[in-house]
């Protein structure tokens, strides 16, 4: 073997992976190479460091194992577990995850997430800053697909501004507004438009409003006429549902 | 009579590692605790297929990375596109990549900064497969007999994956090490 074929082969031997035959090659080749044996102690220091690196727990790692397995394996999940013994596996599998998680995450909240953090991060800031909501209608007038008429900026809440965006790739609009000193995201978009989101249609089908969690967020989902609106904030689900009601009761 | 108990024993004897390749595996940590909770619903509900004698470790590092692949396909839209493949180079350039390779083969720490960042970060430019390769061989511990059975893939594949996961890692490292080396310090890219 030339020194290009050892250093290719050099962490698997540092692994022991290699058959032995190309082990022996390797070593071999070793004994009379210095500069390859620099590099594997080199490959070998990387690795180490790499491996720090990449196992390196952080405590939130452990509470999210906690969480997760107190909510598999309590006792009284269990028996929905095997209430349901007698379908698929697969069917199982599915069917208990949301009876275990009735709030787990859907579609339409990781794409809220999404943007909510990016405003957050300052990544995302409103196009136009506004402080009634007079002048949002008149900002998203032309500017999305469907007509958007609002009703008061909710009480306890200063209205931050609105710009026009995406969900996934669905058109909506954006608006922003600290409740309580929280900044809460509310998002619009035609019922229509709902497909693009299976799980919260189907959700929504069983509960109007739908409530979930996502990371540190609660998540609120209503139609109202043939609009969606969706709100995400670090608010209590009844806050967040007043707020909604109040920002988008148009009468 | 406890039948899941083999399994949590069994999770909980591989709750550091499972952890840690589940959070360097995903695109969003934010998915963490969703999908720990989905690998130990589908565990449990597909326990009674496991066949006590065989390899646990691969069974459920399986389960853990076809979970998080789902996790990381809903969130594709979230990602950087992939990096244009590099054009051939000079031989000065080969030169000049080999010498930042050893140094930093030498002295990871010495010549990147944030060190352990950049490696994180590296790690997560590698496509699912490649990543998932190199993240149970080092954060899981899998020998690469292993992680064919794990991924379902022949050994050599495995091997080959896995060399190739590591090389490309190398050479990000050594990219950024260069770009750094050519900057000056304080004008942080
Ligand atoms: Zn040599």
């Amino acid at each position: 073997m030339n020194c290009s074929r050892v250093r290719k082969f050099l962490t698997l031997y540092l692994d022991s992976e290699l058959s032995a035959e190309a082990s022996f090659e390797v070593s071999r080749h070793l004994e009379t190479c210095a500069d390859c044996r620099a590099r594997m102690e080199g490959e070998a220091r990387f690795e180490a460091a790499a491996n720090r690196a990449l196992s390196a727990s952080e405590p939130e790692w452990t509470r999210a194992w906690e969480r997760a397995a107190s909510r598999t394996f309590t006792n009284r999940r269990r028996r929905f577990i095997a209430v349901a013994a007698a379908a698929s596996i697969l069917a199982i599998a599915a069917g208990v995850a949301v009876l275990l998680a009735p709030h787990r995450e859907i579609d339409i909240s990781r794409a809220m997430t999404a943007n909510h953090r990016r405003y957050l991060a300052g990544d995302l800031p409103p196009a136009v800053e506004a402080s009634s909501t007079a002048e949002i209608e008149r900002y998203f007038a032309g500017r999305l697909p469907f007509a958007v008429t609002l009703g008061k900026a909710p009480s306890g809440a200063a209205l931050m501004g609105a710009r026009s965006c995406y969900l996934d790739r669905t058109p909506c609009g954006h608006i922003v507004a600290h409740v309580d000193g929280v900044p809460v995201s509310f998002f619009l978009i035609e019922t229509s438009q709902l497909g693009a989101f299976p799980e919260v249609s189907s959700r929504l089908a069983e509960a109007d409003p739908f409530h979930c969690e996502s990371g540190p967020f609660r998540v609120l989902v209503c139609r109202s006429g043939d609009r969606v609106l969706c709100a995400i904030g670090e608010l209590s689900h009844e806050r967040l549902e007043t707020a909604t009601r109040e920002l988008c009761d148009s009468r | 009579m406890n039948p899941s108990k083999d399994l949590t024993d069994g999770l909980n004897r591989l709750r550091e590692g499972l952890t840690a390749y589940c959070a360097r595996l995903l695109w969003s940590t934010g998915d963490l605790e969703d999908a720990l909770q989905e690998t130990m619903l589908i565990a449990l509900n597909k326990h009674h297929e496991f066949e006590p004698g065989t390899d646990f470790r691969a069974w459920i590092y399986r389960i853990a990375t076809l979970t998080c692949f789902g996790f990381n396909r809903r969130r594709k839209h979230e990602r950087p596109a992939e990096s244009a493949p590099e054009s051939a180079v000079s031989l000065e350039e080969e030169l000049e990549r080999e010498y930042t390779y050893e140094e930093i083969l030498r002295d990871p720490a010495g010549v990147l900064e944030n060190f352990e960042d950049h490696l994180r970060r590296a790690c997560l430019e590698l496509n699912d497969n490649e990543r998932a390769i190199l993240l149970l061989k080092t954060v899981g511990g899998l020998t690469c007999a292993e992680i064919a059975r794990t991924m379902e893939v022949p050994l050599g594949t495995a091997q080959g994956l896995l060399t190739r996961a590591r090389m490309k890692v190398r050479e990000k490292l050594s990219t950024w090490a260069r770009a750094k080396l050519q900057n000056p310090p304080g004008v942080d890219t």
